[in-house]
């Protein structure tokens, strides 16, 4: 990201600066990723439940913009910055090393972690993370998020979570279970269970509450669930089409389609009010909304112009316009945190994609080379995206980062896995 | 966005120091260029200079970092 490799910088333009000094512009930089040393966690008495360096190593190799220093290659394993021998590192490649000593004070654990440069043997910061026994994982994904920002300037996106459908067929039934767990796919945990599809789970802006789509009463109706004391409330019992519900980042309402009225509509649905809006009043297909970052606006898919395509629907004024034109099928939109960005999937060769589209400059970009690519999600800090996807006919969730220069595959212990949904900061 | 660095070689091309003139308002692109100097170490090709264009030109160096094509 904000990284640059100086290779030959000699052909660069070359002007005079008033102080004479020779001064060279450096307009162009080659993604590679940074070198980085995470040194093993000092600390005395019994093994710790989770090896902490590691998941942090973990997480800074899947952003795709690290490239951790193997522990095996390690010199030595320093815990303070007294111990520290730069020429060790140097020797290593390493551009960065983090170093951290942990002490057990009553129940808690304490951290003392520092980031260094190793080039000009300069430390960055020392900081402290402090949790319970239980926490060494947050902790954990709490410091890679602090050394991912302070290099890259991007604010982290390790502590977030993930919600997805998995599905397993056996004698002639189908098993579907809501499922949450951290990005890196650790502590699996189940929210529903049921005989019925679920689908479309959205989460609320403070990641406490879910809403999905469930099918137990016979047809789709929307649900509302806390994640903490599993209290669950039924929002919608609509003939026809209840679906797709988005939860609005200020908190506040749903976005979602029903067919009550005839045809599938985008509404609205305020939450503390319990009060139904409609929005779109057309005889095509109105579907799959998404909210923009700041709750004024929505995006969706509609076949109004003959083949389904991306709008934009400003709620205050209800005027809808048209934001994709290339290719004769995109939908399911998504709107990055940093409203700029458009997710989507985008049908090119007879083969379903995920793609981006810059709204400011119009660009196309296609992520993804697997095919049959479905529901996209992008993390908070807009840097990747989750998608399911099908390999040997089996549904996984994949991986891509927006730049589209990392990708990887998330497999399932079992079963297939739909529909991924992104927690918020 | 753009930082400046000054940059002290010594004739073999090797880089002595790097400072920091001007921040570009962002602490990870200015630490981004500063070990991108230090990563490159030296830069051999300055040894086929005599040493009257290399002290002119080369042992105080400024560099200005501009890219116009980072991600996001």
């Amino acid at each position: 990201m904000k990284k640059i490799n100086l290779i030959i910088i000699l052909f660069a333009f070359i002007s005079l600066s008033a102080s004479a000094e020779l001064s060279i512009n450096i307009t162009k930089g080659i993604d590679n990723p940074t070198k980085i040393a995470i040194a093993p966690l000092s600390f005395y008495g019994n093994q710790l439940p989770e090896d902490t360096s590691r998941i942090i190593e973990d997480n800074l190799k899947r952003s795709g913009l690290f490239d951790p220093i193997s522990r095996k290659n390690m010199l030595s394993f320093p815990g303070t910055i007294k111990d520290i021998y730069f020429r060790d590192w140097k020797i290593l490649g390493a551009e960065y090393l983090v170093i951290g000593s942990l002490i057990l004070s009553g129940d808690f654990y304490e951290i003392t972690y520092s980031l260094l440069e190793v080039h000009s043997s300069r430390l960055v910061f020392t900081k402290i993370a402090k949790g319970s026994k239980g926490q060494l994982r947050d902790l954990s994904h709490h410091i890679s998020d602090e050394v991912y920002e302070a290099i890259t300037g991007i604010e982290g996106a390790f502590s977030t979570k993930v919600a997805y459908v998995t599905s397993l067929k056996s004698n002639n039934k189908t098993l579907y279970k809501l499922m949450v767990s951290d990005v890196d796919g650790a502590r699996e945990r189940l929210i529903l269970e049921s005989n019925h599809p679920i689908m479309s789970p959205s989460w609320s802006p403070d990641a406490k509450e879910l809403v999905y789509v469930s099918f137990e009463t016979g047809r789709p109706a929307v649900f509302r669930q806390n994640l903490a004391n599993a209290n669950r409330k039924q929002l919608t019992n609509f003939r026809g089409l209840n679906g797709a519900p988005s939860w609005s980042p200020d908190g506040k309402k749903l976005a979602l389609v029903l067919s009550k009225d005839g045809n599938p509509e985008i509404y609205t649905f305020d939450l503390r009010k319990e009060k139904f809006i409609r929005h779109t009043n057309h005889f095509a297909i109105d579907t799959e909304p998404n909210w923009a970052p700041d709750s004024k606006s929505l995006v969706f898919t509609s076949d109004r112009g003959g083949s389904p395509q991306i709008y934009r629907l400003t709620l205050k004024n209800g005027e809808v316009q048209r934001l994709t034109f290339r290719g004769s099928y995109n939908a399911r939109p998504r709107l990055a945190s940093n409203g700029r960005t458009l997710v989507m999937i985008h049908r090119s060769a007879h083969q379903f994609h995920i793609a981006t589209q810059d709204l400011v400059n119009g660009d196309l970009r296609i992520l993804s080379n697997t095919s049959l690519d479905e529901s996209p999600t992008v993390s908070p800090n807009s840097a990747m995206l989750l998608y399911a996807t099908k390999i040997n006919n089996r549904g996984v969730l994949a991986a891509v980062s927006l730049d589209a220069g990392v990708k990887f595959l998330l497999p399932s212990k079992q079963g297939d896995v739909r529909e991924p949904a992104w927690s918020p900061k | 966005m753009e930082s400046k660095l000054l940059i002290r070689l010594v004739p073999t091309g090797q880089v002595i120091s790097v400072k920091l003139l001007k921040t570009s308002g962002n602490i990870a692109f200015d630490r981004s260029a500063e070990q991108a100097v230090y990563k490159v170490g030296s830069f051999d090709k300055l040894q086929q200079l005599d040493i009257q264009t290399f002290e002119k030109n080369f042992r105080k160096l400024q560099l200005v970092f501009k890219p116009n094509d980072l991600r996001l």
